[in-house]
């Protein structure tokens, strides 16, 4: 029975993940327009620009490469697969053990290499971490022990500070609705995985309602204190993220020091 | 006479012809059980070819396809170096070792003699007798003469040295220094290839990286031999494998591409992978595989590195400048793989490429190996009793591949044909691992040649209702193998 409840865990979870990577896009940006005095754009205007985005015609320049036509779609299914693989409301859904935080960060790093590729190349080299930190924090995060904390933190500061990636100047229609919704589904697949390594979160399928409700408040607090700390602190705003995710690799890091001294006998 | 600087054959065509003929048999050579013994040549010299040699002297003659594909390049091997390094391979004994190692250096100078007279050291161990050798067990010696050869030769020759001394001779060698000079070796070799301006160096960096990597798998299984640990050790192992097949296959794509390009000089490569079909895909696919991202075969190694690590009780220091050697030279590689993917599809073409059918076909079959070697260290490692990455990729493959066919639907991009070569890679990644979607797959990988070019032009779009159905089928598919398994 658990094994059938799994498998509609992984499916449900597997249709909620795109949409809740628009909403996360669209509570940052409401929450900081609020905390600057602005009413802001509504939470759901990311989800409703898709509709629109998806049904216009795609431009693409005559000179494209076959590279240009791919690149959209396998940004966004890598995401989204990486997405399948952390669990969200329950920890027994099908596809939760398939993979690890390895897998994630494997095709988190692919949908982020394709992209800068369709984009031209990298603006800045040090976005390229937050998937080494989300490897390392990892490492950390399986010793358990002290290393645990420290490898949240270092998730987090992380994925707050790089979740998505620059989007090609030259993207539009849909090209540009896979773009876009690949860049939050990136940021709420890191914070997910910061929700899976706190302590105490309900696992089990039993726990569906109650784990929906505090994943969701995790990954909210997550993406208003992103922008609580972009308005209220400079290095924090987007130009200066780099600090955030160097900060984030050192923590995840020091998680990995911890967590194999804990593992020595 | 044979010049220093001659080319290996006088035909292109020739030399990758003899090249892969050759491969093909000692692949059958290997698949034979590696049968064979010990020929004593005189003056000192013996040669014996095993399976270690026999695997890498596959390596190196698929290499060499590779390599003798590319046109009026500086990379191109000379006979000399390309016999120094067979001698090498089948070498019975470490003077034999020595001399084909000092022959494949050729006319390279500097640290490389420094290496040569490292060699020559241990060469003197047990008066050069592979045997003695082993039971001499030097230990931190080895470890330390492995760490200096890896960083040094970065190509399959380097790594094959790392597998004799480490794997072969290493006996009780402790892992933790090799541990160390891999994570620093995969994250110098990285660095290199992000800032390299021009193909040598970025080649050179990338196979430096890899060979990192190997070195970390292969202080790994020392490790876990050391303390009868076999899951980790089996994953040691199979990085070690990878890390060499993606040397093997992956990083002489480059090299075409760059003969190719007819430059050294990264910038004015712009626009030659634009061409599209098996040349643009093949270029793809070696830079995915030697970026290690998925699914080629440098994120299995990578996959594996990190599963071993963290199962080995090592100490902290190793373990974390192992960690984060990796994670850094995976980050810079995928940074220098994302500039020449960039250059190369979406730069302006300063003149046009024009990729001959044997360099299209050299590459094709090059990257194709690439990116299967993510399924052999898979299988290694199940055959051994460890885990079996494998089977975890090709259900990470097929549901990746479902999600692309869903998206492609949804925003009605995919070509007349495009879901058959989803389910043609679907089916080639999870065949070997799991036996799931083999009819589908299997009809789809007869057909998929002339169906790609058909991808991504959004032309002749195909109904709606049996993508969908077959994106609906696959998925259940995969959700079933899951419940079951």
């Amino acid at each position: 029975m658990n094994s059938v409840l799994g498998v509609v865990a992984a499916v449900l979870h597997g249709l909620l993940m795109p949409v809740a990577g628009l909403l996360l896009v669209g509570l940052e940006a409401r929450a900081r327009a609020l905390l600057q005095g602005d009413a802001g754009p509504s939470v759901l205007l990311p989800l409703r620009a898709m509709g629109p985005l998806l049904r216009k015609r795609r431009v693409r320049a005559e000179a494209a490469s076959i590279l240009a036509g791919m690149a959209p779609v396998l940004v966004f299914a890598a995401t989204w697969a990486a997405a399948f693989l952390v669990p969200s409301f329950s920890r027994e859904m099908a596809l939760a053990g398939t993979g690890d935080l390895v897998a994630v960060a494997g095709l988190l790093m692919l949908g982020r290499l394709l992209g800068a590729v369709l984009a031209g190349g990298i603006a800045d080299p040090v976005a390229l971490l937050a998937e080494p930190a989300l490897l390392l924090a990892a490492f950390g995060l399986a010793a358990g022990g002290a290393a645990g904390p420290v490898g949240v933190a270092g998730l987090a500061l992380a994925g707050m500070a790089v979740g998505g990636s620059r989007i090609s100047d030259g993207a539009s229609g849909s090209d540009l609705a896979l773009l876009q919704a690949a860049a939050g589904l990136r940021r709420l697949v890191l914070f997910s995985a910061v929700v899976l390594a706190v302590p105490g979160v309900p696992g089990g399928v039993e726990w569906w309602a109650p784990g929906l409700l505090l994943w969701g408040a995790i990954v909210g607090m997550l993406a208003i204190g992103l922008a609580v700390a972009e308005v209220a602190w400079a290095p924090w705003r987007p130009a200066r993220r780099r600090e955030g995710v160097l900060a984030g690799l050192v923590l995840a890091g020091v998680a990995v020091l911890l967590g194999l001294a804990e593992c020595v006998p | 006479m044979v010049r220093i600087d001659a080319s290996v054959l006088p035909g292109r065509r020739a030399a990758v012809l003899a090249s892969l003929l050759a491969a093909l048999g000692t692949a059958g050579w290997l698949l034979a059980g590696a049968p064979g013994g010990t020929l004593t040549l005189g003056g000192g010299l013996a040669i014996g070819l095993d399976r270690i040699g026999g695997f890498f002297l596959l390596l190196v003659l698929l290499e060499t396809a590779g390599v003798a594909a590319a046109r009026d390049t500086p990379q191109g091997r000379t006979a000399v170096q390309l016999g120094g390094a067979i001698l090498a391979l089948v070498a019975g004994d470490a003077m034999t070792l020595l001399a084909g190692v000092g022959l494949a250096a050729g006319t390279r100078r500097g640290p490389m003699v420094a290496g040569l007279a490292l060699l020559g050291g241990v060469a003197l161990l047990g008066g050069g007798d592979f045997a003695a050798m082993r039971l001499a067990a030097p230990g931190v010696g080895l470890a330390w003469c492995a760490m200096v050869v890896a960083g040094l030769w970065p190509g399959v020759l380097g790594m094959f040295l790392v597998a004799r001394l480490l794997v072969d001779l290493g006996g009780t060698a402790p892992g933790g220094v090799a541990m160390l000079g891999g994570g620093l070796v995969a994250a110098w070799g990285g660095w290199q290839a992000w800032r390299a301006m021009t193909f040598p160096v970025l080649i050179g960096g990338l196979g430096r990286m890899l060979a990192g990597m190997g070195l970390l798998g292969a202080s790994i299984a020392l490790a876990g031999r050391a303390i009868d640990f076999a899951g980790p050790a089996a994953l040691g192992m199979a990085s070690l494998w990878g890390a060499a097949v993606v040397l093997g296959t992956s990083v002489p794509v480059l090299a075409v591409l760059a003969g190719v390009a007819g430059t050294d000089a990264l910038r004015r490569a712009a626009g030659v992978m634009r061409s599209g079909g098996f040349f643009g895909l093949a270029s793809l696919a070696a830079g995915l595989t030697v970026a290690c991202v998925p699914p080629g075969g440098g994120f299995a190694v990578v996959w594996q590195v990190f599963r071993a690590l963290r199962a080995l009780p090592i100490s902290p220091v190793e373990g974390a400048v192992a960690a984060f050697g990796v994670a850094a030279g995976v980050s810079f590689a995928v940074a220098a793989v994302v500039r020449l993917l960039a250059i190369g599809f979406e730069g302006a073409a300063e003149r046009a490429a024009a990729p001959r059918a044997l360099e299209r076909n050299v590459m094709a079959l090059l990257a194709g190996l690439g990116l299967l070697a993510a399924m052999v260290p898979g299988a290694v490692a199940a055959l051994a009793g460890g885990e079996a990455p494998g089977a975890i990729g090709g259900t990470v493959g097929l549901l990746m591949a479902g999600l692309v066919m869903v998206t492609a639907v949804v925003t009605r991009r995919l070509g007349s044909e495009g879901h058959r070569v989803i389910v043609a890679g679907a089916g080639a990644v999870e065949m070997p691992s799991r036996g799931l979607v083999g009819v589908p797959g299997l009809r789809a990988v007869i057909g998929w040649r002339k169906r790609l070019a058909v991808w991504g032009t959004g032309r002749d779009p195909l109904a709606l209702r049996p993508l969908l159905g077959l994106a609906l089928g696959l998925a259940v598919l995969l959700l079933l193998a899951r419940v079951v398994t």
